[in-house]
């Protein structure tokens, strides 16, 4: 027994070690097999129609996608919501549950919300009921919960789990409170309208402009952001989707640099390093972009063609201090305030859409490239605001975001 | 039941014996000498100048805070606000900061003070220290968000860069700075009567305050050395990394504890080797590489990555309870 006991632990050891190996010979082999990035948890969509336009620098050549997020969007869009039942006479005594000020994005949102409510005049200030996600997804149930319990009048949700917030959602529409979730949503159709970005289609719409970049022909390295995290994920989605129409693409590396500059530059440079030819990068949130900049510059290598989503102004910045040629489809944290309009249309009883793509009501949130960097560059203000600006540079400067 | 219980032959039992002693010492050199050995066979380009050169910068970062985190360990401690301190370094020393000079005045007077707090926590008010730095933790955490206002992008000054990214001998500076600190630590360990009764503080610390060495004070220098080469890994992460992000020296805590682990250190305190544990460092360092090379899908990255790392550490567990 005594034997036993002690070779457990070096047989537990070594079975995971051969684990490893043969999980790694396995995904290798596949790999080589086939030039497309192997698939994710979620079903790679395909394109129902062609692209707009295949020249990188045409803004908005966006698909709707096949997959089951994106048709129910397409579905959305062209249902009409009845609200004549939620209308009510101001001033409006309002829930906002949000991401938080835990960065540039949920900084500029939580801003962007508060002066449009305010500035609304229709909304109860004093009485406005926030809560903020801070990494827990229990935050934002629980504010639900608390949301229904206080009879709030209206809910204003940036969903942090779609799967998560579906029954609280369903609950809120059930007491009778419309639910505006607003850049991020749920699984769950019970929501009263969803304003934000096709987000499958911003991965489809960076990463088609980077194929026609190429010609159709090249090696590119694709760069995520957090394994599992809903932005992410659709992010990857829509670029598989885009890949699969284009088998003289290569991805010869596929990394997760999980947003952050460090962990990009350190994947970025091991792959630089291994990579005689790479033809162009997609990386699924721009913020990561320094990390891809840093590690051709410092490998003594031309940046090559950078597409990917969210440029945030010091992408922006980068992009110009270094002539580099980019395509990027926004995220906008600035769409707070479409979101605040359209709550207010549905407490008003107005008739709208179930589904409002942010680049179809804000001007600077359609994809665009190199030739339209001046417009959206806003060199005033720091590397972590992300445009476009919805109110005056000095509103932004005043709250934190002036370039020192 | 005397199935299991089959008694080796003597000559057999002492070069297990021995062989155990081996790996219980040198278990982390000889994990990542295999790790060395599948890279040249799987990922010949492993062995590219450049690329050894950045998996030994990547290596030094880990490395500078796990030395702070092994002294920790050393005294039965352990030290979960290391990423804060990092990331409000690299904050302090960014460009939109107060400006360089200051930015590290600032950055070294936070640093002297968690690690103070630490102390005054975990010996004084007797606060776990899983507790009590993981509180520190969130409190510079939250000091960094009110400082930034949610905004902590922004690029370095050149001069940090420069030291980031200068290299000397075919070695990046940061490389020199662990190797110079790793060899610092260990004379100081081993070769000084302070060291020795650190180490005594943490296997057995009554015996230690019964022998008249002042526990508090080991305690004391091992929560502010942590904290001041966290400090330093945040310039040395800024420089090398060319720009400051919110997400800067995430997972430093668990990188840091898991190469100390490696190098065997332990939570009871009084064990380990500071080579080991630098070894540590670049087996974690390399792993990641190996990964990135081998063209592994992402997800799969993650499980290898734990799936090795317990792996190493099962082993070398177990060869130390059939060495003891």
């Amino acid at each position: 027994m005594k034997r036993t006991r002690r070779t457990r632990p070096v047989l537990i050891a070594a079975t995971a070690v051969v684990a490893v190996v043969l999980a790694g010979c396995s995904s290798t082999s596949s790999s080589n097999e086939s030039s497309a990035p192997e698939a994710s948890s979620a079903p790679v969509p395909t394109a129902s129609s062609a692209p707009e336009s295949t020249s990188a620098a045409s803004a908005g050549a966006e698909v709707t996608l096949s997959d089951p997020y994106s048709t129910s969007l397409a579905a959305a869009a062209t249902t009409t919501v009845d609200t004549t039942a939620f209308k009510k006479d101001a001033p409006y005594k309002l829930a906002t549950i949000t991401q938080g000020p835990i960065n540039g994005w949920g900084t500029i949102f939580d801003l962007t919300l508060n002066k449009a409510l305010a500035d609304s005049g229709k909304v109860d200030m004093d009485n406005i009921l926030y809560a903020a996600w801070n990494g827990k997804t229990e935050n934002q149930t629980k504010a639900m919960d608390d949301a229904i319990a206080a009879g709030v009048d209206g809910i204003i949700l940036t969903s942090l789990s779609r799967a998560g917030l579906s029954a609280s959602v369903e609950r809120a529409t059930a007491a009778g409170i419309p639910v505006v979730t607003c850049m991020a949503g749920v699984e769950s159709p019970s929501y009263t309208v969803e304003v934000s970005r096709n987000i499958p289609a911003m991965g489809y719409a960076s990463m088609k402009a980077l194929i026609d970049k190429l010609g159709g022909q090249g090696k590119i390295v694709m760069l995520h952001g957090i394994a599992g995290v809903d932005a992410a994920e659709f992010w990857k989605l829509g670029a598989e989707a885009a890949l699969k129409e284009a088998p003289g693409i290569q991805v010869v590396s596929e990394q997760y640099g999980n947003w952050s500059t460090a962990d990009a530059t350190d994947v970025m440079r091991t792959v630089v390093a291994q990579q005689s030819e790479i033809d162009g990068v997609w990386v699924g949130g721009l913020e990561m972009g320094p990390g891809v900049v840093n590690a051709f510059q410092e490998a003594g290598r031309d940046v090559p063609f950078i597409a990917g989503t969210n440029p945030t102004n010091g992408f922006l910045k980068l992009a110009k201090d270094n002539s580099l040629d980019f395509f990027a489809a926004p995220f906008p944290p600035g769409a707070a305030k479409a979101c605040v309009d359209v709550m207010l249309q549905v407490l008003d009883g107005q008739s709208v859409q179930k589904f409002i793509d942010v680049k179809d009501v804000m001007d600077g949130t359609a994809p665009y490239g190199t030739d339209q960097l001046d417009t959206w560059y806003v060199p005033s203000l720091n590397d972590d605001f992300i445009g476009p600006l919805v109110y005056d540079e000095q509103f932004y400067a005043d709250n934190g975001f002036a370039r020192k | 039941m005397t199935s299991g219980t089959v008694e080796a032959a003597p000559g057999v039992v002492v070069l297990r014996d021995r062989l155990a002693r081996f790996l219980s010492q040198y278990g982390v050199l000889v994990a990542l000498v295999i790790l060395l050995i599948i890279a040249l066979i799987w990922t010949p380009s492993f062995y590219t100048p450049s690329t050894m050169r950045n998996t030994a910068k990547q290596a030094a970062i880990i490395g500078i805070v796990t030395i702070g985190q092994f002294v920790v360990l050393m005294v039965r401690g352990i030290d979960l606000s290391i990423p804060a301190v990092i990331g409000f370094t690299a904050v302090l020393v960014a460009e939109n900061g107060p400006g360089t000079v200051p930015g590290l005045a600032i950055a070294l007077c936070i640093a002297g003070a968690v690690g103070a707090l630490n102390y005054y926590l975990v010996h004084r008010r007797q606060v776990p220290a899983f507790v009590a730095t993981f509180g520190m933790f969130v409190a510079v955490e939250g000091a960094r968000l009110a400082y930034t206002r949610g905004s902590a992008s922004g690029t370095v000054d050149e001069a940090i860069v420069n030291l980031g990214r200068a290299s000397v001998l075919g070695l990046n500076v940061t490389t020199w700075i662990w190797i110079a600190l790793v060899a610092v630590t260990w004379a100081f360990l081993h070769r000084t009567r302070s060291g020795r009764r650190m180490i005594m503080v943490g296997s057995n610390p009554t015996m230690a305050e019964y022998s008249g060495i002042r526990v508090g004070r080991f305690i004391l220098g091992a929560f502010a050395v942590s904290a001041l080469l966290a400090c330093l890994a945040g310039v040395l992460l800024a420089g090398s990394s060319g720009y400051v992000d919110r997400f800067m020296g995430q997972g430093s805590d668990l990188d840091s504890v898991t190469a100390a682990f490696l190098g065997g250190a332990r939570f009871a305190g009084g064990q380990g080797s500071i080579i080991g544990a630098a070894v540590g460092s670049l087996l974690l360092a390399s792993l990641l590489t190996v990964i990135v090379l081998l063209g592994w899908s992402p997800q799969l990255q993650l499980v290898a990555k734990g799936l090795v790392l317990i792996a190493a550490i099962a082993l070398q567990s177990s060869v130390r309870s059939i060495a003891r």
